[in-house]
């Protein structure tokens, strides 16, 4: 691998890394309200769910727009699929995860990652001007640090897998061990869901995961919480 | 820098960082200084509501941040919950010139970012031993201002404030500390005064 490859690499981990302070960790996407409603539910029971996530919302909507936005040809053509992910995130749990997120990486991304200071698409996204939905920031910060296309999309399906398995951790449900030995067997389903997400159309894009979407609206009226969504 | 003065208020649950921020409410509203406030709440809306209830400050200027169980990361490794509110504050007021920002409760060793704050509190209870300062959590040892608050219990629960005094000059040297009753309002005056003095050489309050 010559040297520059390596610097993608290294930026790639540096994106993933749950110390980058995108504020990823005060989000659920409505597992606390989920687990607080199931409290007999198990690790196994609580991987299903958090898996369910991955399927048929992470993947099929956020997965497939961080390469939509990696390729996208012109600033206009991001903000355009940045107003699409918005409309598909129903509930404003969902708007809210993925707006802060997004927007806290691309104000955390211009401020330490050298190649994005001046990248026009962050710029609006830190201007308040766009959503800056994570999975559009994601896909633009990837192309600008040259980290390829299959790469970015697999990063933001671990990320989200992760975070969510944090979650999970910090609320007691699941040990750190377990959540390991999870995100280590996850990875083939990683793998299929960012093979799928990069073939698919943007008219392609679902996001269909009922209960958990109901719990994350519940979760916005809950007076008692430890998680912002 | 640009923008509001951003003052952290951290400290154990339960110390009187409500209490503290309740207390300096008027005195920045006296001084004509354009104030707001963001609460970290461990787990409700606990603390930004009895603010915005108070009648203190309008209720508009109140945010409250959830930390994901974890309040020492949002205002060390992770602020990015506490900057974003403080941008949608600093949106909704033009003329914003501070933000208080009052910390989950947590250990002796959260201590505030300077990516956050320019300037921060610790806020420590005599009641809950006067061996906190031999202690030297990082939290006590860093802070800006140290308030050593309660002392009118200090009695009750046989807390000597000489010693602490001695351990906190030990603990601190060069750094302020000041002895306070929250509830009649002791040493009040004095913290008010040095928050605004320590402001103003950051230059940002004029
Ligand atoms: N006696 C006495 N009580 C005080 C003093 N300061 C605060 N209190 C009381 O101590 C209790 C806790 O005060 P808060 O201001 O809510 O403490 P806090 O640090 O904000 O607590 P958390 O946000 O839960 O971590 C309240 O009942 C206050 O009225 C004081 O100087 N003396
Ligand atoms: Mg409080």
């Amino acid at each position: 691998m010559p040297p520059d490859r390596w610097d993608a690499e290294l930026a790639w981990l540096q994106l993933h890394d749950s110390a980058f302070p995108s504020g990823r960790f005060v989000h659920s996407n409505g597992l606390e309200a989920w687990l607080a409603a199931h409290p007999a539910a198990g690790a196994e029971v609580i991987a299903a769910v958090i898996e369910a996530h991955l399927r048929h919302n992470v993947g099929t909507l956020d997965a497939v727009c961080v390469a939509h936005a990696y390729r996208a040809g012109s600033t206009a053509d991001l903000v355009r699929l940045d107003r699409l992910v918005r409309a598909h995130k129903l509930s404003a749990a969902a708007r809210t995860a993925s707006e802060s997120c997004g927007r806290q990486l691309a104000l955390a991304a211009r401020r330490t990652l050298a190649p994005l200071d001046h990248d026009e698409f962050l710029g609006l996204v830190a201007a308040g001007e766009t959503p800056g939905n994570l999975a559009v920031v994601e896909g633009v910060v990837h192309r600008g640090l040259s980290i390829g296309l299959a790469r970015a999309v697999l990063g933001h399906l671990r990320s989200a897998y992760s975070g969510m398995l944090s979650a999970g951790v910090r609320l007691g449900r699941i040990g750190p061990l377990e959540t390991q030995r999870r995100l280590f067997a996850g990875a083939p389903l990683l793998v299929e869901l960012a093979g799928a997400a990069v073939e698919t159309p943007i008219d392609g894009i679902s996001a269909v995961t009922p209960e958990l979407d109901v719990y994350a609206m519940r979760h916005e009226t809950t007076a008692a919480r430890l998680f912002s969504t | 820098m640009t923008g509001a003065i951003r003052i952290g208020i951290g400290g154990p649950v339960g110390s009187g960082k409500t209490r503290l921020l309740e207390r300096l409410l008027p005195m920045f509203a006296t001084a004509g200084i354009d104030t707001a406030v963001i609460t970290n709440d461990l787990m409700t809306e606990e603390d930004a509501e009895r603010v915005r209830r108070s009648g203190l400050i309008d209720p508009a200027r109140v945010m409250a941040v959830e930390t994901g169980a974890c309040p020492h990361t949002a205002i060390r490794e992770d602020p990015s919950a506490n900057l974003a509110a403080i941008d949608v504050l600093e949106r909704r007021f033009a003329g914003l010139e501070v933000v208080l920002i009052e910390s989950g409760g947590d250990n002796l060793a959260a201590t505030f970012t300077s990516d956050l704050v320019d300037y921060w509190v610790f806020v420590i209870d005599t009641a809950a031993g006067d061996d906190i300062p031999r202690k030297k959590g990082l939290g006590l040892l860093q802070a800006d201002l140290l308030v050593v608050n309660k002392i009118d219990l200090a009695p009750l629960v046989g807390a000597d404030l000489d010693l602490m005094r001695r351990d906190v000059a030990v603990a601190r040297p060069g750094k302020p500390t000041i002895f306070t009753d929250l509830r009649s309002g002791v040493g009040l005056d004095e913290a008010f005064d040095r928050i605004v003095r320590d402001a103003l050489t950051l230059g940002v309050l004029t």
